[in-house]
């Protein structure tokens, strides 16, 4: 069941009229079965896996908070982790693994019989394995007391707006708001919850799925690549992918408006960042500051020096790179992003001070979009990385975007006018949330701006919009 | 332009004027948000009016825009619609006998012939039976005593559903053919898709002719020139013919009773308003007329057959009775040669002529 999707709107509308109707606890509860209906859409069969951390969790953390005994505690903690990356590993990685162990066995001429178990990645396991692991660490840190109430527990790791594909919700954040009655919904919430899904839609339907139509040839295609060709879909896949996930994220986060919840913001305009830091700050927010807090902080930091810093930098983003898929190039994208950091850290006296110019403020904003640019690029390299099939694309890609850059002007002119068609709405709401620092900003538009904004996205989903079938490109992670 | 569309414009443009006259005194009365909302119905009903309910605009689109902008079937939809919503009248002359058909009664029939004889052709690509009946404003257009479609078992046997389903105006009859076709799919365990798109066209006909707008951005970006997308014109007859008999090969038993049941909803609906139905056998290249398909064609034939025995206002012409194309004669699997057309187009207008249509009683009401 796609957000974009009419079974959606009508399940939503079914969800949203019961939630009015109950009371506190039956809203839950409600809920509860609502996310596991919506779940068990994909294949009800995975449900067992959302069950099965679900109870690992709640059990682990209440083992935890029961006892001051460190070696229990430590024991509950690994018992959650373990079994939870187990079965991350399990489902998503063991495939990547056998195949990639049998090839270097076989390099050593060793020949191993690996067996493959080609079984379909449960869609949303990386987000709600994370989700539910934040819980037992919190716990197990001392930041939050577990929950003596299991069901308010299950709805906190299914829900169903965030489920899938994020944003990856903190236990600290999201628990409480399911334990705790939530305010009844008003005409004000339901408004900012409406436009974030239809500017969720609008990225979705209009943006990012539109300009999959231009990313999609260039990479099906066989070399010899064009150098512009690659370029210009370079661009074009930087905003499919900013628009197909921000906009998941921001109907995830309007349909929990809707329903009196705060979902964390997932996106703050990143490629307005100037480097490499900014950028992960702005950028799936919900997962780098999850690998920040948990793993990079877990691991030392920048506590014990320079060169443990970037070993923890590289350790960091590798995984990173890696929990979005098991393929090298992800594992490369990863790789490559945590260079970037350790580069930026390395340069940071040079980038991040800004040169004595003359006319102060205004030359100050020229070096920073400089800088922007320069950064943008260096994310479109990243996601040549991410996007491409096979290391050997990455290869052929690179070579012709640096040593074969002439090309056939007709397509290069064609990608950059429906990039110009596509994308200054984008610009423009963003510019006004970057502004305000609120998502919802355009709501407080006076009024005829806002109308006319509403229309322009109406008219831009229903005429030019990208009605097929095209998942979100997370739904894979 | 009809005068059934002219008072139609009038009128909507009257209460459209008159909705506006009564929302602008009142509208600073009004609580923000039904402030908005109100402007904005009207913005798009104006809109609406300017892009999609004013014969003007289609002639544009039709002008700028080519088959290989759009597409086959939405291309011959765009051609008819301003034929079917523009020019109808509110009382139309009567015609003798109207055409209906899909791409092949349209490679037929619209010829000098034809127009000569004064017998329009309502044909879209892909039109077939689960179209008819929704598409019964053609016969409202056209008023005709009697309807002729031509019809072979690469109708009957062929999915019900044609990409061009999706343009039918919204009636009982639209979602009743849907539902069965829903229904077929999954006895056939075909993928189920909700047919969510030809839902949300009958309420947003944005998103109804989106089609033309995203041809339009194509154009204006050059995305032809740049994607080095083959023209349909350019495809050699070879290419066509092979497309085409791909599509003979695949015909389905089970498709047949439920095109025969949509045949039969509109010979009925046709018999209750006094028309008669003439199904003139349809053919195909000669090179795909073999094995399944011959055996498909007898039964499509004693179903058809069996209709005309039941339903009085029904006839059915024989290949044989008229005229057997030879293999030369097509230009591709089932579209045949301009003259070719024309030959059979005199021979069936003759034959026709020697069996005039019967009185049917009272005097006949234009089709509702």
């Amino acid at each position: 069941m796609l957000f974009n999707s009419i079974q959606f709107f009508v399940f939503f509308l079914a969800v949203y009229t019961l939630y009015l109707a109950l009371g506190h606890k039956k809203q839950n509860l409600m809920l509860l079965v609502a996310s596991y209906v919506f779940y068990g859409a994909w294949d009800w069969r995975f449900l067992s896996l959302i069950a099965i951390s679900t109870v690992l969790d709640f059990v682990c953390a209440r083992k935890i908070d029961e006892t001051e005994d460190v070696r229990r505690r430590k024991l509950f903690l690994t018992l959650s982790v373990a079994g939870n990356l187990l079965i991350l590993g399990f489902f998503k990685y063991y495939d990547f693994f056998a195949q990639n162990l049998q090839a270097l066995l076989g390099r050593f001429g060793v020949a191993a019989d690996a067996r493959f178990l080609e079984i379909i990645l449960p869609v949303g396991i990386s987000f709600y394995t994370f989700q539910t692991m934040s819980y037992t660490i919190d716990v197990y840190r001392g930041e939050m007391r577990s929950t003596d109430r299991f069901l308010d527990f299950a709805l906190f790791v299914a829900f169903f707006p965030q489920l899938v594909a994020g944003p990856i919700e903190r236990a600290k954040r999201l628990l409480p708001q399911v334990l705790s009655p939530r305010p009844r919904p008003t005409l004000q919430s339901f408004s900012e919850g409406a436009f974030l899904i239809f500017w969720g839609l609008f990225q979705k339907v209009f943006i990012a799925d539109n300009l999959a139509n231009l990313v999609d040839p260039v990479f099906a295609a066989d070399p010899p690549y064009h150098g512009a060709h690659v370029l210009v879909a370079l661009y074009a896949f930087a905003f499919q992918i900013l628009c197909d996930f921000a906009g998941y994220s921001n109907i995830a986060r309007g349909l929990g408006r809707c329903l009196g919840f705060d979902i964390m913001v997932n996106f703050n305009a990143p490629y307005s960042a100037a480097n490499p830091s900014e950028f992960w700050k702005r950028w799936h927010i919900s997962l780098s500051s999850w690998l920040r807090d948990y793993l990079y902080i877990g691991l030392g930091g920048n506590r014990r020096g320079a060169a443990r810093t970037y070993r923890n930098l590289i350790i960091t983003m590798l995984l990173g790179g890696l929990w979005h898929g098991a393929q090298w190039t992800f594992i490369l994208w990863g790789a490559y992003h945590g260079a970037l950091l350790v580069l930026y850290r390395l340069a940071r006296p040079v980038f991040s001070s800004e040169p004595d110019f003359p006319r102060g403020a205004r030359a100050g904003a020229i070096w920073r979009a400089l800088r922007v640019a320069f950064f943008f690029h260096l994310v479109c390299v990243g996601w040549l990385i991410f996007r491409a099939d096979s290391v050997d694309q990455i290869g052929a890609m690179l070579r012709a975007l640096f040593l074969a850059f002439p090309t056939d002007g007709a397509i290069v002119r064609h990608y950059l006018l429906q990039m110009a068609f596509f994308l200054p709405l984008l610009f423009v709401v963003e510019a006004s949330q970057r502004r305000t620092g609120d998502a919802a900003a355009p709501l407080r538009w006076p009024a005829a701006a806002r109308w006319a904004l509403y229309l322009v996205m109406f008219y831009s989903i229903m005429l030019c919009g990208e009605f097929g079938d095209r998942q979100f490109i997370y739904f894979q992670f | 332009m009809g005068s059934g569309y002219l008072a139609t414009a009038v009128v909507a443009l009257a209460a459209f004027g008159l909705a506006l006259g009564v929302f602008l005194p009142l509208r600073k009365r009004l609580h923000p948000p039904w402030r908005g909302l109100g402007a904005a119905f009207f913005v798009v009903v104006g809109l609406r009016m300017i892009l999609f309910w004013n014969p003007l605009a289609w002639r544009a689109y039709l002008s700028v825009l080519g088959i290989d902008d759009v597409g086959f079937m939405p291309y011959t939809f765009m051609a008819t619609f301003q034929d079917l919503k523009f020019k109808r009248d509110i009382r139309p002359a009567r015609t003798e006998t109207l055409i209906i058909g899909s791409s092949q009664v349209d490679a037929l029939f619209d010829n000098d012939v034809t127009r000569e004889a004064g017998v329009p052709v309502f044909s879209i690509a892909g039109l077939g039976p689960s179209g008819y009946l929704p598409y019964k404003s053609a016969l409202r257009r056209y008023n005709p005593r009697r309807v002729v479609l031509y019809l072979s078992e690469f109708d009957i046997g062929s999915h019900p559903l044609a990409p061009s389903f999706a343009y039918t105006p919204p009636s009982w009859a639209r979602f009743w053919n849907l539902y069965e076709v829903r229904r077929f799919d999954k006895r056939m365990g075909l993928a189920y898709q909700f047919p969510a798109g030809i839902l949300l066209a009958d309420f947003f006909p944005e998103y109804k002719y989106s089609f033309v707008f995203r041809a339009l951005l194509a154009r204006a970006t050059g995305r032809n020139a740049a994607m080095g997308k083959k023209e349909f014109k350019e495809l050699t007859p070879e290419e066509l013919l092979a497309m085409h008999l791909e599509g003979l090969e695949n015909l389905k038993d089970e498709a047949v009773p439920l095109n025969m049941g949509f045949l039969e909803d509109f010979v009925k609906f046709c018999g209750e308003k006094g028309l008669q139905v003439i199904i003139v056998e349809g053919q195909y290249h000669p090179v795909a007329f073999r094995g399944e398909n011959v055996r498909l064609h007898h039964k499509m034939r004693d179903a058809i057959e069996r209709l005309c025995a039941e339903h009085p206002n029904a006839r059915y012409i024989p290949r044989s009775e008229v005229y057997e194309f030879a293999e030369s004669e097509f230009v591709d699997g089932t579209h045949v040669t301009k003259e070719a057309g024309e030959h059979f187009t005199r021979i069936l207008l003759s034959r026709l002529k020697k069996t005039p249509v019967e009185d049917e009683g009272p005097e006949r009401e234009t089709a509702r």
